[in-house]
């Protein structure tokens, strides 16, 4: 288990210092490899788990252990850090040089990595999100997608072995969203990282191995995101909009059509084409 | 208007003075600026006039983006011009007009003045436009590092400043936005009297403000998500060396002083 999160719960204390739930007893596994969407709507507590996942956050109750090590112990913050590197939702306010690959050193200079092997890490992670010649680029005139495939490089850079994304294709347009997820979607198949993947849209669950939906502060269902998906009632519940795929279907099963569960497009066309 | 400024901007090029080391060209600006003030003779002034003459030839920077950078601070150069030459008195009168009265001592302090004041403003403008900002954040954190010995966060100090610059243009882009928006609503900045104008502001100021705290706040995180911890046990990934070069412009910067202390 890479992330193991037992009985979780996070309180905040308002002024008043009465206590907010926004996480209240999770319990959430994940395997090296694996990649995990979580979704929920707005005050879920989805982002406060992302949080959790990098020590950014302690829990207040309950354990969660990134490769084995318990993110309460100031000592493996750094490790922790090192092991599981975090994407914003905001491309402009998480890089912190004015030059391309300044940016991406920073990670590694904050781990005391030599020069040479600095160099070495720049021209790999810059090959994996496919920015090779925007090296000395000045960040600021970058497209809002290659401002998050820089923060994706930054990240790794410090060869993590979780990346969690907190949103980070929320404030893209539509081009910059899909470079993003098929670079998750490389990052995790050729890379072998793990992936946590935090998100309000259920469309961007579709690479995804396993789905957690959050609502609450609870885990309310979790599985195969076809599984997930299908569970209308559950969905309707948290507010979330299905993918256009899943809508048809149920639609279409609605009006009494027996059709195969899928998220795939082509494959939901096989499937109407074969309809009698 | 901000966008027109060229004091602080970097003109990259690949030229002698551009490859100098930063801490060089730092610390030839520093010195020249204080022997500029003990230029007292026209020699003196000459050499000190060649010397930047020298300096702009091996740069590559245009003549004129060096004209540029001092139509930006006329105003001040004239002031200073203006209230030397009406205000300082001698014994030999030039002009009399009057209660006006020009003296020799007058016009040649305020000619001394104003052109000092040029020199000051082009070598600050040679050090900017040839050295980037990172460049110079570096040299400021290597050349004070030994106060770090005396708890001085030197560190701090420069990533501060490396930041500031940072979000420069993000900031910019984030006012200009916000003014179309409250144009949007009926807003204007550039009517009515200087009061008006003033309050005028405010509708930018706020929001500006507010965003920036927010994006204070999320750097700070991703920075300490990014395994950030303080100036201890970091790397660099840009090392300085001198080289041959830096030999030569120091040589050639003592050979100035050298020649500004004899022509007093």
């Amino acid at each position: 288990m890479i992330v193991e999160a037992n009985g979780v719960r996070f309180a905040y204390v308002s002024d008043e210092g009465k206590y907010t739930f926004a996480l209240n007893d999770v319990d959430i596994t994940i395997e090296q490899g694996e990649f995990v969407t979580i979704l929920g709507h707005n005050g879920s507590g989805k982002s406060t788990f992302a949080k959790l996942v990098n020590a950014l956050n302690v829990p207040t109750n309950g354990e969660i252990l990134i490769d084995g090590m318990d993110t309460r112990d100031e000592d493996n913050l750094l490790d922790i850090r090192k092991t599981a590197g975090m994407v914003f939702q905001n491309p402009d306010n998480q890089l912190v040089a004015t030059i391309v690959e300044e940016d991406i050193a920073f990670g590694p200079e904050n781990l005391g990595i030599p020069r040479e092997e600095i160099r070495e890490r720049i021209d790999y992670a810059l090959s994996v999100v496919h920015m090779e010649k925007y090296r000395k680029h000045a960040p600021h005139m970058l497209s809002g997608g290659q401002k998050q495939r820089i923060a994706i490089a930054g990240v790794l850079a410090m060869k993590p072995k979780i990346i969690v994304f907190d949103e980070s294709t929320a404030m893209l347009d539509p081009k910059g969203r899909k470079d993003v997820l098929n670079i998750m979607r490389d990052l995790n198949r050729n890379e072998g990282i793990t992936i946590i993947l935090i998100t309000h849209y259920m469309e961007e669950a579709v690479y995804s191995d396993r789905v957690y939906i959050l609502d609450d502060g609870k885990v309310i269902k979790q599985g195969d995101p076809v599984d997930v998906f299908f569970d209308y009632d559950t969905i309707e519940k948290t507010g979330l909009t299905l993918p256009f795929e899943a809508k048809l279907i149920r639609d279409m099963e609605k009006t009494g059509v027996a059709i195969r569960h899928t998220l795939d497009t082509e494959e939901l066309l096989e499937g109407i084409c074969q309809l009698k | 208007m901000i966008k027109n400024m060229t004091i602080g901007q970097y003109f990259p090029a690949d030229s002698f003075v551009h490859k100098l080391d930063p801490r060089t060209k730092l610390i030839i600006t520093f010195i020249l600026i204080i022997f500029v003030f003990l230029i007292h003779s026209l020699p003196g002034y000459i050499s000190m006039v060649a010397f930047l003459a020298l300096t702009i030839a091996f740069s590559k920077i245009s003549f004129r983006l060096v004209l540029k950078s001092i139509r930006s601070i006329w105003f001040v150069i004239f002031i200073t011009f203006i209230l030397n030459i009406f205000f300082l008195k001698g014994e030999e009168i030039l002009f009399e007009w009057q209660f006006i009265r020009i003296y020799r001592e007058g016009l040649i302090k305020a000619c001394e003045m104003a052109g000092r004041l040029v020199i000051l403003v082009i070598i600050s403008s040679m050090l900017t436009y040839t050295t980037s900002a990172k460049e110079i954040t570096d040299a400021i954190e290597i050349l004070f590092g030994p106060l770090k010995k005396l708890r001085f966060p030197v560190h701090e100090m420069a990533l501060m400043m490396s930041i500031a610059l940072r979000f420069i243009p993000t900031l910019l882009e984030e006012t200009d936005r916000i003014m179309k928006a409250q144009t949007a609503r009926g807003a204007s900045f550039d009517t009515g009297g200087l009061i008006s104008r003033i309050k005028g502001m405010l509708p930018i100021l706020i929001p500006l403000f507010i965003s920036a705290f927010k994006r204070a706040e999320d750097l700070a995180l991703a920075m300490e998500a990014r395994c950030y911890h303080g100036g201890d046990n970091r790397t660099r990934l840009v090392e300085y060396h001198y080289k041959f070069r830096d030999l030569i412009a120091f040589a050639l910067t003592a050979l100035e002083i050298v020649i500004i202390l004899i022509a007093k």
